[in-house]
């Protein structure tokens, strides 16, 4: 294949470096009502999930609190050091057993072991973003995103005895229903933004009637359907029932503030590009876009689903991610591993920075958000899940203090990391996963 | 009122009987009365004072205590700890009948349980607590609602409206299971889903128009009855009856269209139910983004209906029974096509005819050109040749390769597949053909002359040329091989997952690489995994998987047959894990056919799998075993297979819940 990389400028064109109106800040109605509105601007919930682990001892920051030296894999994170805490010792014990690839991804977020299976009777959890996006996702006109750069293997077999289901899927509704990533940027960008300008706006709003007569005719077959169906079979009417609800929603309530223009001179892309960088890049830029407008709150974003075989001849070498992170000590591959982790840290700089110039009153969207960085993974050649890589940036409304490298109590679970997140986001509840309690720390 | 009564003298009968065969079977699987709203028997055989002394006396010795064998202990303190078990992995269970049953456990060596000591185990395993845990968990049935497949809808839209083609590309992919995309458990639904689906509805019925012609290919037969009005073909005798007014027109177009979407008969309050929508378009007639046609949003109505996008069956009162004709007119037309059924599987099941012309039909469907998806589906998943696609030969060392020989080995591949199926040859050239097809560039490439121009055509293979099955085409080599050489692993890997359903324990993470550290090779492939297998460790598994491998390294990366490696001459023989051996390439593949009972077991495996969009459950076993002998007794033809398949009670019937 040959790759052909699109124009990011072209692509960007009139997005500049500094997104100039967000919208929050727009519905601001003087300066003397910032303070008012800076404690009502709503916190954000981001994941940012890369694969295979890492060389851990390049990406391990040393010094803890507030005197502390960023990993050399971290370098390009440098200039946000003051935005960010950086965990140590968080432990996915979840992912361990015979998949590692397999069970890492859906074990991550929701701290429950995966069952085994091909196939027959699936069974993850509700992960805790999903958690928060049924409790908190009414408010915006999608209770949560769900982003890829890749949809995961597409032939023969996953991890041994574990379908693929679960490699593909981080985010997951119920424990038997994944929320799919989107990874074609076209689809993303026509369902956040399509007929939102001024110009495409009347044949959306017929199309959005045609679409919700279609809608409620659906949803009297489907309840029948539901009715003469058995309990064990009733799930999939549930989901399709479910999706009903929510596409309802995007259509009828969408946010009040949402702009004629949200996509903000973003062109629609055409194709999924080739190169990561690209590919991550429009989905970044998207994500950010409708973190600003306030179309969700929730969202995760998959760099590469667990296992992942991407090469990236555009660093200099052919061989893949997955041979490369089951280095075994050589010294080339070792490089080549840091090299990808790099590459992978380089573009979340990209997405923090973006994240960090839109205004929000008088904050930034940063400010107000909470970005995890991280993987279920350790080190990658041992598939170890202990110590598990894990930056988390912004200060979530005033509730984190940043700036700090933060010594966790060895293999506290990560759960408790989510469960201090979800309670941030207004999700209050005394266990999640194999959670202990709070994580102490994320306030100096 | 009657069949009560039949059950309890049955169970009474079976209770009697279990009494005389030394009290071991106490109740059968098919007369078991359901319990409670699961359906689940209590356990008929006491743990503790009949199963535990016996795990213990014949087990425990090396699956117990500290560090048991392969990782596994059977030492069960209480019913419950084996309930947890069961629950975290019942494959493990299917195992232990397994080894029991073929007597591979205990070893030979050790002390070994008597006749009814063995087959009170494996009551045991069957049926307290595999069949129970397949009731309880509502394994082993056909999926009651299924959603279609990516491939399925798009196959099924194009053939609804005798679309040439039909892509529905923006739709993601679906998760594979068992190496299959239309497992019924992982089809979900989502927001974002059905609005790709609404989306998609949209597009196509914007794509209709009444001067369509049908598809050449697929519905010439058709063509001389079937004429499109509003885009939707219509029977010519009902076109020609005219039409009062445009009400009648749009009732006339769906009554047609609805039973075929839905894929079973209407009710006219269904039609009355879309009706409305004609009413709506008509009220909106030269709005800009409805096409001026009454019928389109009615139809668009239908394309994301529930009826449409899942495939709904029955469930019977109770018990086992067959599923309806247009349930098994579906049944046959996803299995085989891959789509929809046609005019004449419908006219069948209207006229309950299909279940006694299933024969005929069944070989009818599979000379229809519908029937490629049982290539382009089926076979390009079940011998992962997607991953064709991202192998990637390092240029270097293999300047030849290139997409143009990439596309000829998957075409290769797809075109001799075919050829079994639709010249109805025995499954077993897939272990072992005297033919091939080849173009040009690929016949150089496997150092064939005389065979010029792009154009792939049936070769005769000559046995000096050392081909001949699946595992020796140029596409299964290579999407086994990684970038720089060959790895007979994968090679062996790939033999036992596809050809033989029987895939090896992954393996550790800390495994190194063949290379050692300096990155190169010290030796020669064979010379470095021999090494490997010295170590005991590694020996359990490579020992079952290297043979398969070793055998075909006569044959490069790219799938170029080679006599050397380096300085090395290429030693291709080997000796499977049963001691059997063979000398050279030739010789194994004399010893793969030899394995064809083994072959036909797992090719029929997988093809149920994807018949039936669910993985095997322990309870299929005796089923795929009748299927077997029949697919045998037809001298494994294709279409023996698929009868048998068809045929059997997994394909034909339904079981209620708890069942």
């Amino acid at each position: 294949m040959a790759f052909q990389p699109i124009s990011r400028r072209a692509a960007l064109k009139g997005l500049g470096v500094t997104i100039a109106l967000p919208l929050l800040e727009a519905m601001t109605p003087s300066a003397r009502a910032a303070d008012a509105v800076a404690k009502t601007l709503p916190r954000r919930l981001v994941f940012v999930y890369f694969p295979n682990g890492v060389k851990t001892e390049f990406w391990k920051s040393t010094g803890q609190e507030k005197e502390f030296e960023l990993g050399k894999t971290l370098a390009a994170l440098e200039p946000f050091k003051s935005n960010m805490v950086v965990l140590s010792n968080l432990a996915d014990a979840n992912a361990r057993g015979g998949g590692a690839h397999a069970c890492t991804m859906p074990a991550y977020l929701s701290g429950t072991p995966i069952f085994k299976t091909q196939g027959n009777d699936i069974r993850a959890a509700t992960t805790c973003d999903q958690l928060i996006a049924q409790k908190i996702g009414d408010a915006t006109r999608f209770p949560s995103l769900e982003l890829g750069c890749d949809f995961g293997q597409q032939d023969g077999f996953c991890d041994t005895g574990y379908s693929c289901v679960y490699q593909t899927n981080i985010s997951w509704r119920s424990a038997t229903t994944p929320a799919a990533k989107e990874v074609n940027p076209r689809i993303v960008f026509d369902r956040l933004f399509a007929g939102r300008s001024a110009e495409t706006s009347i044949v959306q709003q017929q199309r959005e009637a045609m679409n919700l007569s279609i809608l409620d005719f659906v949803r009297e077959q489907a309840k029948d359907i539901d009715r003469s169906v058995g309990a064990a079979d009733r799930r999939r009417m549930d989901e399709y029932l479910t999706s009903i609800r929510d596409i309802e929603r995007r259509i009828s309530a969408p946010p009040p503030n949402l702009p004629a223009n949200a996509a903000n001179g973003m062109e629609r892309p055409t194709r999924i590009p080739a190169l990561f960088r690209e590919h991550f890049r429009l989905m970044a830029d998207m994500l950010v876009l409708a973190l600003q407008t306030d179309m969700t709150r929730v969202a995760t974003l998959v760099m590469g689903t667990e296992g992942n075989r991407r090469a990236f001849p555009e660093l200099g070498f052919t061989e893949e991610h997955h041979g490369v992170s089951h280095h075994h000590g050589d010294a080339s591959l070792i490089e080549k591993y840091r090299k990808i982790n790099e590459h992978h840290v380089g573009e979340m700089a990209y997405l923090i920075d973006r994240i960090s110039k839109v205004r929000e009153a008088e904050s930034s969207l940063l400010d107000n958000s909470m970005v995890v960085y991280g993987s279920g993974m350790a080190d990658g050649n041992a598939h170890a899940h202990a110590d598990i890589p894990t930056l988390l940036f912004g200060k979530g409304g005033g509730t984190i203090d940043t700036g700090r490298h933060v010594v966790c109590p060895t293999n506290t679970p990560i759960c408790n990391l989510w469960l201090s997140l979800m309670d941030r986001m207004g999700v209050q509840t005394d266990r999640f996963g194999d959670s202990t309690g709070l994580l102490g720390g994320l306030t100096a | 009122m009657l069949w009560p009564m039949k059950r309890l003298t049955l169970l009474f009968t079976l209770h009697l009987l279990g009494f005389l065969f030394l009290c071991m079977v106490q109740r059968s699987a098919s007369a078991q009365p359901a319990s409670g709203d699961t359906g689940k028997a209590p356990p008929a055989i006491d743990f503790k004072s009949t199963v535990a002394p016996l795990l213990s006396k014949y087990c425990i010795d090396c699956h117990g205590g500290d560090k048991p064998k392969g990782d596994l202990s059977l030492e069960f303190g209480d019913p419950q700890a084996v309930e947890q078990r069961l629950a975290k992995d019942h494959k493990l269970f299917e195992r232990m009948a397994d080894r029991l049953e073929t007597g591979k456990m205990p070893p030979a060596r050790k002390l070994q349980p008597s006749a009814p000591e063995k087959e009170l185990l494996l009551q045991w395993i069957t049926k307290d607590l595999l069949a129970n845990y397949a009731v309880s968990h509502g394994l082993g049935r056909v999926a009651r609602v299924r959603r279609l497949s990516r491939v399925e809808y798009a196959n099924t839209v194009r053939d609804l409206f005798y679309f040439p083609e039909f892509k529905a590309d923006d739709l993601p992919p679906d998760d594979l299971g068992y190496g299959f995309d239309n497992i019924a458990d992982l089809l979900s639904m989502s927001a974002n889903q059905l609005e790709l689906y609404l989306k998609t509805a949209e597009q196509t019925i914007a794509q209709l128009d009444a001067t369509a012609k049908p598809s050449p290919n697929w519905a010439a037969k058709d063509k001389t009855y079937w004429e499109p009005d509003d885009g939707v073909f219509l029977p010519i005798k009902d076109l020609k009856m005219g039409f009062n007014n445009n009400q009648t027109r749009v009732r006339k177009v769906l009554e047609t269209f609805l039973p075929r979407a839905y894929r079973r008969p209407v009710k006219p309050q269904e039609i009355d139910r879309l009706m409305a929508f004609a009413q709506l378009s008509l009220a909106q007639e030269g709005e800009s983004y409805i096409r001026p046609k009454s019928t389109y949003a009615p139809l668009r109505a239908a394309l994301c209906s529930p009826y449409f996008l899942y495939r709904i069956e029955e469930d019977p009162p109770q018990g086992t029974a067959p599923i309806s004709e247009y349930e098994l007119a579906s049944r046959l037309s996803y299995f085989l096509w891959c789509s929809m059924p046609d005019d004449e599987l419908f006219a069948l099941a209207e006229k309950n005819e299909l279940r006694a012309h299933q024969e005929e039909q069944v070989r009818r469907m599979l000379r229809s050109p519908k029937a490629r998806a049982l290539t382009e589906n089926f076979a390009e998943q079940w011998l992962h040749l997607a991953a064709l696609s991202k192998a990637a030969p390092d240029p270097k060392l293999f300047p030849n390769f290139d997409d143009s020989l990439r596309q000829a080995m998957r075409q290769e591949t797809a075109l001799f597949v075919r050829y079994v199926i639709e010249q109805d040859r025995s499954i077993t050239d897939f272990l072992d053909a005297d033919y091939t097809f080849l173009n040009e560039r690929l016949a150089k490439h496997y150092g064939l002359p005389n065979i010029s121009g792009e154009e792939f055509r049936l070769v005769n293979l000559d046995p000096a040329q050392h081909r001949g099955g699946l595992m020796t085409q140029a596409s299964v080599l290579t999407l086994t091989s990684p970038p720089t050489r060959t790895s007979p692993v994968k090679r062996g890997i790939w033999i036992l997952q596809t050809l033989f359903n029987d895939p090896p324990s992954p393996p550790p993470a800390d495994v190194p690489p063949l290379e050692g550290k300096g990155g190169a090779l010290s030796g020669t492939v064979r010379q470095v995994l021999e090494a490997h297998r010295a170590n005991a460790q590694c020996a359990g598994c490579h020992s079952k998987i290297d043979p398969f491998g070793l055998a075909l390294e006569n044959f490069d990366a790219v799938g170029v047959w080679r006599t050397r490696e380096g300085q090395a001459t290429i030693d291709a023989s080997g000796a499977f894990a049963d001691g059997k051996s063979y000398r050279d390439l030739d010789e194994f593949r004399a010893r793969l056919k030899e394995r064809k009972d083994d072959f036909r077991k797992a090719f029929v495996e997988q093809l149920l799998v994807y018949g039936l969009g669910r993985g095997l459950e322990y309870a299929d076993r005796s089923a795929v075993r009748e299927i077997c002998n029949s697919a045998a007794a037809q001298d494994d033809r294709f279409s023996g297979v698929i009868l048998a398949i068809v045929q059997s009670d997994l394909f034909q019937k339904r079981t209620a819940i708890g069942n």
